[in-house]
């Protein structure tokens, strides 16, 4: 801080001369100058001042920072910039592809060859750029220091969050706009129908929403700059995957064999897929910014919950409808099995120590503790929901493709899924045992048990070699049961439809084992009991 | 104004810090500080850099938590209950940073919103705002093209916008031209005449000396005193110095002085003597009884005891290693 009253003073009266028509600054000759727009009240009488009480009444129900950005960014160069090579794209593909096709143009259907340009035209701004946008946004705020004016306010995380997405989505509608005019003239054209135009156009807008959702938790994850420029990273990484997706699912599903019940199917379940992934992904990222003494956890946990539902229903309804293949059952429940050891790792990072005010609302019934305990921040409770909650969705999916199935059922399923709980409850609990003594010296960032997870992940891929060659000279050549430590070939080998179930029943009870031992050091967060809400609080939400 | 809310009916303290600490590995930054402050009244925190003055007031303003203790806003606990905390305070920090493409009427129309001003309500309180801290005319400037001075209003203005019952500004002087300051001073004062309760920190003490009801000096994470500028004075046991002159010679002077024992002459030019004296107001008011009483023609008797930075350095000074 520059603490040169000179210097000050000689800005200072840089400042005055500049805003000289202004006046005095310091207050005392306001009244000639009228005020700004913004702090009037509209006092237009007729048509127009109706129409401007209207606007100005919508735009109170809208998140402040959307109004914000709109503001803003409609003067940023970013987005200026964008906006108008998006439109040169546009036409320039519109001339190019009419002069390619030229005399069919008149004849021949063409729309459908037109949409491939268009597509890349709106997906690469909407799934490339508007995420990385928002990433960019919300972590200058974090960086400049303007968040920290912003959570004090009356602004709760999650609006934060959300109008930061709003502003993403905003962004969108614009460009999506700017190239309407373009998917009416493939139209014209004929050759493409408006299903397929919509369809496109709803996976195209949900992908780079998911990946805006996630790119905004990007951008919580840390206040680093080192942090934040590998979270950009990370975010460009699932841009570029998103980008290839959505082009495989649009280019090649919809576009080239067209829209059928099929597709119509994946593209339903992708949004509702999609949009619980944005919920979790908002959800996380207003919990990152939230007050530390907030309870941050049980809402992400019910989250997760309907997340796996939803994951499960989902293939649940493709398994039984439209392709009854039990492989299908079994990435199912690779991505359960994945999914909530990594969820149980974040968990890990949870403190157990709760603040009195989390404690103010634990649940305070019995059938309430005894049900919703699990729910509560905390690593013990964590990893017992991860590991409980993953085994029941794992369960019940492997008996579906077990009773589903029936007509081939090879019970491969079943054994998969036994390989499965084996590795989420013996790898969380690996790292849980020692995410205690670490903790206590390293702190808790997420990022400790997440690098954990790895190294046992890395070594357990290693060790069956390491052992082998050590004992027997040579790595071995087949699969044994040493060889259950690595879990990526023992996968593929349960895959394959060719898993001894003596193995399968090997790795359920190894990982059974930690999972008891794990037990051992819960009875500490068993014994939360609920806390009274000080008579302060009360009185004070009694006068509001 | 808006209609008082029964959040005023809170007669405590409003704002009260217990046995606050804060460590950042080894440094203690903030060492079992607690004072409070009745309403309506303006609190000065005093201390040299690093003192960790902004490590306290951001906890307050529930930016920071603290390692132990509890700091509380009307009653509310800023550790358990931020939102409550939140919606009363204004808080002014001492670097902030600003948007892009932004300018002053839409900073604070942003901000308004943000505090859940809608409508009629916001349109006044902006230009009240605008109107108090004479940004009136600055409404269209970006942001970014604001001289230190006026980013310090708008900061302020900011703080302001929701009418908070409590303000906490983290040396809101810093950078400020001398009329600016007076500015401040009037600014500080009529909110504190609205029943404002306003803390307020600074390097210097001069600086506060005309705005603070009290003061409480912290170095090192500790407070050292609290109390107003007299009572702080008035208790130290301090080195003053003094500059009497007589009518006539020195030597009588100089004579009854030197029968002193804590008097130390310093230099003595023509009908001029310069000496210290060690104690406070009482010992000075004894001393000046003695001389008269020893019928010496006093024409000047005047001390520095007004040189608030000597009460700062004397205080601060060594008093905690
Ligand atoms: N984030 C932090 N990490 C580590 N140490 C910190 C951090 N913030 C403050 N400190 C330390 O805490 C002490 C108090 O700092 P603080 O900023 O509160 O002082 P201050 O009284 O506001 O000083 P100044 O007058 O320079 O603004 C300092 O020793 C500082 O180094
Ligand atoms: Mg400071």
């Amino acid at each position: 801080m520059s603490d040169h009253p000179e210097k000050a003073l000689a800005i200072d009266k840089n400042g005055l001369s500049k805003s000289d028509q202004n006046g005095d600054v310091c207050g005392d000759a306001e009244a000639e100058f009228p005020y700004h727009w913004l702090a009037l009240d509209v006092e237009r009488d007729g048509f127009w001042g109706k129409v401007d009480h209207a606007s100005r009444r919508v735009a109170e129900w809208f998140n402040p920072i959307l109004v914000k950005e709109a503001r803003q960014s409609l003067k940023s160069r970013q987005f200026i910039i964008t906006f108008f090579l998006l439109l040169i794209a546009s036409c320039f593909w519109t001339v190019f592809g009419v002069i390619v096709n030229a005399p069919n143009v008149y004849y021949v259907p063409t729309g459908d060859a037109m949409i491939y340009g268009y597509y890349f035209v709106l997906a690469i701004p909407l799934i490339g750029m508007v995420p990385l946008a928002a990433q960019r946004s919300l972590a200058a705020e974090i960086d400049e220091q303007t968040f920290e004016m912003l959570v004090i306010t009356k602004l709760s995380s999650m609006r934060i969050v959300m109008g930061k997405l709003n502003s993403a989505m905003l962004q969108m509608l614009i460009y999506f706009a700017a190239i309407v005019p373009c998917l009416a003239f493939t139209y014209l054209l004929r050759g493409i129908d408006l299903l397929t135009i919509t369809t496109l156009i709803v996976v195209i807008f949900f992908t780079a929403l998911v990946v805006t959702a996630a790119a905004l938790m990007m951008a919580t994850l840390t206040e680093k700059r080192a942090g934040q420029t590998l979270a950009l990273l990370a975010t460009i990484f699932v841009v570029f995957i998103a980008e290839i997706w959505c082009a495989a699912f649009c280019l090649d599903a919809i576009l080239r064999r067209g829209v059928d019940s099929e597709e119509l199917v994946l593209t339903g379940l992708f949004v509702i897929v999609g949009l619980s992934c944005v919920a979790l992904f908002v959800k996380v990222a207003a919990s990152r910014i939230a007050p530390v003494t907030e309870n941050r956890s049980t809402g992400l946990r019910y989250l997760m919950f309907l997340q796996q539902l939803i994951w499960a229903g989902s293939i649940g309804l493709i398994f039984l409808f439209l392709d009854g293949d039990e492989d299908l059952v079994s990435i199912g429940n690779l991505v359960i099995g994945t999914y909530w050891l990594l969820m149980g790792t974040f968990m890990l990072a949870e403190s157990p120590e709760l603040s009195p005010r989390v404690q103010r609302g634990l649940p305070s019934t019995f059938a309430g503790r005894a049900i919703l305990t699990w729910f509560n921040p905390g690593p013990g409770t964590g990893f017992v929901y991860a590991v409980a909650t993953g085994t029941a969705g794992i369960t019940v999916m492997a008996l579906l493709g077990m009773t589903a199935g029936g007509r081939s059922s090879s019970g491969q399923s079943l054994l998969f899924a036994m390989v499965m709980v084996g590795y989420l409850t013996g790898y969380l609990g690996i790292v849980r045992l020692l995410m205690i003594p670490l903790s206590r010296r390293l702190g808790r960032a997420f990022t400790l048990p997440v690098s954990i997870l790895a190294s046992v992940l890395l070594l357990s891929l290693l060790l069956p070699s390491v052992i082998s060659v050590a004992t027997t000279g040579s790595t071995g050549g087949s699969y044994a049961a040493i060889d259950t430590f690595n879990w990526a070939w023992t996968i593929s080998e349960a895959m394959d439809r060719r898993f001894s179930p003596n193995l399968a029943v090997l790795i359920l009870l190894v990982g059974g084992v930690i999972a008891l031992l794990n037990l051992a050091f819960l009875f500490r967060e068993f014994d939360y009991r609920r806390i009274a809400v000080p008579q302060r609080v009360l009185d004070d939400s009694a006068g509001e | 104004m808006i209609p008082e809310s029964p959040a005023l009916s809170w007669d405590g303290p409003v704002i009260e810090l217990q046995n606050l600490c804060r460590n950042f590995g080894e440094t203690r930054a903030v060492d079992h500080v607690s004072f409070t402050v009745p309403r309506g009244s303006v609190f000065g925190y005093i201390g040299p850099n690093g003192a960790g003055k902004t490590t306290s007031m951001r906890i307050l303003a529930t930016l920071g938590l603290p390692t132990s203790g509890e700091a509380l806003v009307e009653g509310l606990s800023a550790i358990n209950d931020p939102e409550r905390v939140r919606s009363r305070l204004g808080f002014m920090p001492d670097s902030f940073g600003t948007y892009a493409d932004t300018n002053c009427a839409e900073y604070l129309d942003f901000f308004a919103r943000a505090q859940g001003l809608i409508g009629r309500e916001r349109t006044r309180r902006l230009r009240w705002v605008m109107d108090f801290t004479g940004l009136r005319g600055l409404a269209n400037k970006p942001i970014r093209g604001l001289s230190k001075g006026m980013r310090q209003r708008l900061c302020l203005g900011r703080a302001l916008v929701h009418d908070p019952a409590v303000l906490i500004l983290d040396e809101p002087a810093a950078g400020l031209d001398p009329r600016a300051r007076i500015d401040l001073r009037r600014i500080i004062r009529s909110l504190a005449a609205e029943n404002k309760t306003i803390l307020i920190s600074s390097h210097i003490l001069t600086e506060l000396s005309e705005m603070c009801d009290r003061v409480g000096i912290i170095e090192q994470g500790k407070l050292l005193a609290t109390g107003t500028f007299e009572e702080i004075r008035g208790t130290l046991k301090q080195n003053r110095e003094i500059v009497i002159r007589v009518a006539g010679e020195t030597d009588d002077a100089m004579r009854s002085l030197q029968s002193f024992e804590d008097v130390e002459v310093l230099s003595s030019e023509g009908h001029k003597i310069h000496f210290t004296i060690h104690g406070g107001d009482q010992r000075q008011m004894d001393l000046l009884r003695s001389l008269i009483g020893a019928g010496i023609e006093l024409l000047e008797y005047s001390s520095r005891d007004d040189s608030l930075e000597d009460v700062f350095l004397q205080i601060t000074e060594g008093r905690v290693q």
